[in-house]
């Protein structure tokens, strides 16, 4: 990396990108800047020492934003070593913020950056993949007990979570945001398929229409994918292990089977599992010339490319984010080395869906300062969930019903019949 | 496709991630390269002077490189907005005139000037876009137009000007009209340019479509793929259309027809597809609410008003292809790409394997206006039909050969 000095003209072109971008963000986050800002700014972040490990661009800049402006000290950190933005990180800098993140890391930077983050002794951690929680466990178990609680941002994270519990390992509460109604529906459904189509689509300059494109996984983000490929008139194949889930993709009307036939004639394969490995060595051993594999889930590990990379004869860069691997006539194309490709080669998550996403993750930290709970895994009170849906709604100018009280099931008659 | 150019190393590592984007296309391109393979053999190219005014961009770029290595000598024109520099600088190394101005910073006399280079290379065969190249030709240089044999023409405002050119007696020459064909309309016009333009707003504001009111003026094919790609992935559409005819296609297809006026007021983004100047007026622009987000997908600035723009906001660059224009008022109006034609000066333009079906049509075009020019330009179109049938029946087929 290039050592900038502080006051150098491209440092100071760098930092005003980085404000830029995030001025961008403010401009389409109703929630944050309104309910958010209001709830957090009561003073009982003051001096809290709290740490955002998320994918460290725009949007996360602005959360961190939000919650050293009500006065927490925040830390702040990558969950990903290639999602990092360097501009971002300037930016965050220049209003005196700790980051210790650099962007174009590797995973051996990120580990050491992540128990730096760790060494700055947070007392709550902002999560994604519970990346930060599992090392300071790990790696620095006396900071690991004195950890007040941690609010998690993903599917796999808050997987991570209850396996802590479930073994004994979790001495603090954590709240996972992901079961927040206002994360998993908008942000893994809306705010993943939209993009994962865009970068994979902008990586390419391919077409969705008429193609037959495999989803690896048929959870909220799978779903979000399948859909909107879909709609834009792609043949989708669905690969899913959960019974219900898989028989939902078929009613959704997807073509649902095992992975290698649903593989077998794809143009794109795009993997949302959450999970390691979702294709390996079966499917690569069947995947057509020129198919383009993209992972959308939490992992780089989806797409097995360290697997594919011993299969083949040769690799290749064939474009900017494209690596192709040769396996005898046939060239698999994997974007973004198999990081998110919504993140790592896109701009990630749409902003007003990541505006609900940290509305989540800012009043659950929120919540978890305020609130005495018991060590474990918790979900964020319906009342503020409900509360965040309703500032978007109403700043869009939308003002539901609430229900008459004639609408109700009439059970209560009943149980007086009975009693 | 904005960076600049400066001192040769530069331009050799961006001429490689230009060839690298050409590679890329070539290997989604295969009905172009099936054509091309029989044309090259035919000697039909050898020593052919054949100017290609479209996008300069990967695409473009492999039909150039498909005549190039038949013997044409091939050059090639774009305005500096619609132009891939590493694209250009890859061409130039490799031996084919371009003719661009690929300095951010050029102005349309660039842009003419450069053509007028294009046209001073005295093609025998013009593979024209919206008629620019001919049309400057017919102003300025007469004489070029009596040398060229045969013109090639895909966009629907660029058959108008050709029409007219012919029926003023300005133009003598064959026009082989692309617009018309059935992959132009059904696949390019309807599917590749709605995907790419709405993709390409998408990438450029990292904005949410779910839920947004979005304004589609214009219900031609281009509108009507805007409007379905934007509704697919959730956006509540407007289309302000005047044909009404088409007004009511749009509400059979599921969306909301409206008069501009009435539509303006709601519309959180706004798509111009209709390929007619000055399509929204100032009215139009006042009604429209704060923090409108303006992109055109049709011919570019022509659709928008811009001098009023330019004379009563005041203009700031917010992010990469995004200009804020505020209003005395205080009101913003976000325009996308300049007001260019979106999904190409913000975008890589249409999917490579629609194009590549539209490349292998200019392609054949250039055959028959070499090989049959003196024919009738119905018998012409009625060759091209069974060409469009060949190339559609060689993808079925190789579909279905994968899936055996």
């Amino acid at each position: 990396m290039v050592e900038l000095g502080h006051n150098s003209t491209s440092h100071l072109t760098l930092v005003n990108e980085g404000i830029d971008r995030i001025n961008w963000v403010d401009r389409y986050s109703p929630v944050l800047n309104g309910l958010v800002r209001k709830s957090v700014n009561d003073g009982t972040l003051k001096g809290v020492r709290i740490a955002v490990v998320v994918h460290l661009e725009a949007k996360t800049a602005f959360l961190a934003s939000i919650l050293a402006d009500a006065g927490a000290e925040v830390i702040v950190a990558g969950s990903n070593p290639l999602t990092t933005n360097g501009s971002v990180v300037e930016a965050l800098r220049n209003r005196g913020m700790t980051v210790v993140a650099e962007p174009d890391g590797n995973m051996q930077s990120w580990e050491q950056e992540l128990l730096a983050a760790a060494d700055l002794q947070p007392e709550y951690v902002i999560d994604d993949g519970a990346e930060l929680t599992m090392r300071i466990g790990m790696y620095r178990p006396e900071l690991f007990k004195k950890l007040k609680g941690v609010s998690e941002e993903t599917t796999t994270g808050t997987a991570r979570l209850y396996a802590m519990k479930d073994a004994g390992l979790l001495p603090f509460p954590a709240l996972t945001a992901n079961d927040a109604r206002c994360k998993h529906l908008f942000d893994n459904r809306y705010g993943t398929g939209q993009t994962t189509l865009q970068a994979v689509l902008r990586l390419t300059n391919k077409r969705v229409a008429g193609i037959q494109l495999a989803v690896i996984g048929y959870g909220y983000v799978g779903r979000g994918i399948a859909e909107y490929a879909k709609k834009m008139g792609a043949q989708v194949h669905i690969v899913e292990t959960d019974p219900v889930r898989a028989l939902e993709a078929h009613f959704d009307g997807m073509i649902v089977g095992k992975s290698i036939d649903a593989v077998h004639d794809a143009s794109i394969v795009v993997t949302a599992t959450g999970g390691m490995r979702a294709i390996g060595k079966p499917e690569f051993d069947v995947l057509p010339h020129d198919v383009v594999l993209a992972n959308a889930g939490h992992h780089d590990l989806e797409v097995d490319v360290a697997t594919l990379a011993e299969m083949a004869d040769s690799i290749s860069e064939k474009r900017s984010q494209i690596t192709t691997y040769h396996l005898g006539d046939r060239d698999i194309n994997v974007l973004s080395g198999g990081a998110l490709v919504n993140i790592a080669g896109g701009s990630g998550h749409p902003i007003e869906i990541m505006d609900l996403t940290f509305a989540v993750q800012g009043l659950g930290a929120h919540h978890l300062v305020n609130t005495p709970m018991e060590p474990g895994v918790h979900i964020l009170p319906k009342h503020i969930d409900d509360s965040i849906a309703e500032a978007k709604l109403h700043s869009l100018g939308i003002f539901p019903d609430n229900p008459r009280p004639e609408q109700e099931d009439d059970f209560r008659e009943w149980l007086k019949g009975m009693a | 496709m904005t960076q600049q150019l400066s001192d040769n190393s530069l331009d050799n590592s961006i001429a490689a991630e230009g060839q690298q984007r050409i590679r890329w296309a070539q290997s989604l391109m295969p009905q172009l390269a099936d054509r091309a393979d029989a044309i090259i053999a035919s000697g039909t190219l050898k020593n052919r002077s054949i100017g290609i005014c479209l996008p300069i961009d990967a695409k473009g770029a492999t039909l150039a490189l498909a005549l190039a290595e038949g013997g044409a000598d091939v050059s090639c024109w774009a305005p500096a907005h619609y132009t891939d520099c590493a694209v250009a600088q890859s061409l130039r190394q490799q031996g084919i005139s371009v003719f661009s101005s690929t300095e951010e910073t050029a102005e349309f006399d660039n842009d003419r000037d450069s053509a007028h280079a294009l046209l001073s290379s005295k093609p025998d065969i013009v593979v024209d876009h919206e008629a620019q190249i001919t049309s400057l030709a017919a102003a300025s240089y007469p004489e070029v137009l009596t040398h060229i044999k045969g013109i090639t023409e895909a966009s629907k405002t660029g058959i108008g000007k050709l029409r007219k050119l012919q029926k003023n007696g300005e133009l003598n020459t064959v026009v082989v009209n692309l617009n018309q064909t059935r992959l132009n309309r059904l696949f390019n016009d309807g599917i590749g340019v709605g995907q790419s333009v709405v993709m390409a707003m998408l990438d450029v504001t990292n904005l949410q479509i779910a839920g947004r009111n979005v304004l589609v003026v214009g219900y031609g094919r281009v509108g009507r793929g805007i409007a379905a790609h934007a509704a697919a992935l959730g956006a509540r559409v407007d289309v302000a259309e005047i044909d009404p005819v088409k007004a009511m296609l749009a509400q059979y297809d599921g969306h909301v027809a409206k008069s501009i006026s009435e539509a303006s007021s709601g519309a959180e983004v706004v798509f111009t597809a209709t390929g007619c100047a000055e399509t929204l007026t100032a009215q139009h622009i006042e009604a429209m609410p704060d923090g409108v987000v303006l992109c055109s997908a049709g011919c570019g600035i022509t659709e928008l008003p811009m001098d009023y723009l330019e004379q009563t906001a005041e203009k700031t660059s917010v992010r990469a292809h995004v200009t804020n224009f505020q209003f005395l008022s205080g009101k913003n109006l976000l325009l996308v790409a300049d007001g260019h034609c979106v999904n190409v000066a913000a975008g890589e333009g249409s999917p490579i394997e629609i194009v590549d079906k539209l490349m292998a049509l200019q392609l054949a075009s250039i055959e028959l206006i070499l090989t049959e020019g003196s024919t009738k330009n119905s018998d012409l179109e009625s060759k091209l039909e069974s060409i469009e049938n060949a190339i559609a029946l060689s993808h079925l087929d190789s579909s279905r050969l994968i899936s055996k």
